[in-house]
C-alpha cells in the first residue's frame, strides 16, 4: 500500500505508466482475497515469480516486475520496500523506456474508478462505503514531492468498498406495509456493516460478525410521492477468531428515501461518525450509487 | 436576582433541543459529501490500469509496449489488507 500512497501517485510515475507500459496490479491469492482471483491470473502470477527467480532477477510477493512487450517475459524488477522510493521506481521505468526505445503515447486502457465492479447484475443497488480514521480526514500530498525516500503509507488514504445489493436482497429494506418502525433484516445490513472498520493490516471480512438487529427504521414523513425513513442503531461487531472481544463499536445513523408507487429506493445514507475500532476513532459512509456514475459518467 | 438564577439555572440543565429530521438528513447528507475519498485519495486511479495480466499481455502484443505488474497482498484499489 505505501506504493499507492507514494510512486503511484506520483505525478511522473503515473505519466511513464500511463504513457510507456501497460500497467497491471495483481492481488494473489490470499485469506483476504479468496474468490477475487481469477485462476489465469493466479497462474500468471506464479509464472512470473517463478521465472524471475530462475533469472536471479529478484523475487517478492510484494513486488514489482517488468514483462517484455509481446512475450510478456521478465526482464526486471524490484522489491516493494526499494521501489516505494519514487526516484528507485522511476530509475527502473525510465532504464526499460530506454532499453526498449519506447515511444511514449497515450494510456492503452482509459483510467477509472478501481472501487467498482465491472458487471453489476441488472435491478441492483450498488452502495459505495468510504472509511478513515478520525483526525486523517484528508491525505495531502505535499505539493513538493520528496522523491529520494519513502513518503507515503498505507493508512494514508480512505478505504472504499463496493456492494452489491440483488433486487431480492435491496426490497428487503422497503417498509413492510402497514409498519412504521421495523428492524431491518439481518441478512442484508449484514454485508454493508462488515465494512465498518478502518484500514488495518491483516484481517480477513469473512471473520466478521454483526450484533443482532443493529439497525431500526422508521418513518419520518411520508406522501403519495415520497416516504422518508430515518435509521438508527448501534453497531457491535466481533470476529470469530475472538467471539468474545468487540471488535468494531459504532453508532450509526441514516436514512431511505423511496419511491412509494414504484417501490423503489431512491436513495440510501448511512453514516459512522464516532465508530471505536480496538481504540482506534473511525468514520464511515455509505451512500447509494446513481447508474451514471457507475458507468464513469458523473463524479460522486 | 434569585428569580433570575433559578431561571438561568434551569435552563442549563435542559435537554439540548433535537434537530429536525429534515435537519438531520441535512447534516447526514453533508457529512457523507465531506467523507467521500479526495482526489489525492484516488491519485492512482489516473493510471490507466489492465484489467488483468492476461489482458495487459495481450495490449503489449498490439501495442508493443513493455508491462508493469506490481503483484501484492489485499486489495490495493480498495484501500483494503
Amino acid at each position: 500500500m505505501s506504493l499507492r500512497a507514494g510512486p503511484l501517485s506520483d505525478e511522473k510515475v503515473i505519466g511513464l505508466l500511463n504513457g510507456c507500459f501497460i500497467p497491471v496490479y495483481a492481488p494473489y491469492t490470499s485469506e483476504e482475497t479468496v474468490g477475487v482471483v481469477s485462476t489465469e491470473e493466479e497462474k500468471e502470477i506464479q509464472r512470473i515469480w517463478g521465472e524471475s527467480l530462475a533469472k536471479k532477477l529478484g523475487y517478492g510477493m510484494v513486488h514489482v516486475y517488468l514483462l517484455e512487450a509481446g512475450s510478456g517475459s521478465v526482464f526486471d524488477s524490484m522489491g516493494v520496500v526499494k521501489a516505494s522510493v519514487t526516484n528507485n521506481l522511476l530509475d527502473l521505468l525510465n532504464r526499460a523506456v530506454e532499453k526498449y526505445k519506447v515511444k511514449p503515447g497515450k494510456p492503452l486502457v482509459k483510467p477509472t474508478r478501481q472501487v467498482f465492479p465491472s458487471d453489476v447484475p441488472p435491478n441492483s443497488m450498488v452502495l459505495h462505503l468510504t472509511a478513515r480514521d478520525l483526525g486523517r480526514p484528508k491525505f495531502e500530498i505535499p505539493t513538493v514531492k520528496n522523491r529520494d525516500c519513502n513518503v507515503g503509507s498505507w493508512n494514508n488514504f480512505a478505504s472504499e468498498n463496493s456492494i452489491v445489493l440483488e433486487k431480492a436482497e435491496w426490497t428487503k429494506l422497503l417498509p413492510p406495509a402497514g409498519q412504521k418502525t421495523w428492524t431491518l433484516p439481518q441478512e442484508v445490513v449484514s454485508k454493508f456493516l462488515v465494512y465498518f472498520y478502518p484500514q488495518i493490516e491483516a484481517n480477513v471480512v469473512s471473520n466478521h460478525r454483526v450484533n443482532e438487529a443493529p439497525l431500526k427504521a422508521s418513518i419520518v414523513s411520508s406522501d403519495k410521492d415520497s416516504i422518508r425513513v430515518q435509521l438508527e442503531g448501534q453497531l457491535q461487531m466481533k470476529r470469530v477468531q475472538d467471539p468474545t472481544a468487540v471488535f468494531v463499536d459504532a453508532p450509526l445513523v441514516g436514512y431511505i428515501d423511496v419511491d412509494p408507487a414504484k417501490r423503489r429506493i431512491r436513495s440510501f445514507r448511512l453514516m459512522t461518525e464516532s465508530g471505536n475500532c480496538n481504540g482506534r476513532k473511525f468514520g464511515v459512509a455509505v451512500r447509494s450509487v446513481e447508474a451514471e456514475e457507475l458507468a464513469g459518467k458523473t463524479k460522486p | 436576582m434569585m428569580s433570575i438564577a433559578v431561571f438561568l439555572a434551569a435552563l442549563a440543565v435542559q435537554e439540548p433541543t433535537k434537530a429536525s429530521p429534515g435537519d438531520e438528513v441535512a447534516r447526514i447528507e453533508q457529512w457523507i459529501r465531506d467523507w467521500q475519498p479526495t482526489a489525492e485519495d484516488r491519485r492512482f486511479e489516473e493510471i490507466g490500469w489492465a484489467k488483468d495480466i492476461p489482458e495487459a499481455i495481450r495490449l503489449s502484443k498490439q501495442h508493443a509496449r513493455p508491462i508493469f505488474v506490481f503483484t501484492h497482498k489485499g486489495r490495493m484499489n480498495l484501500g483494503r489488507q
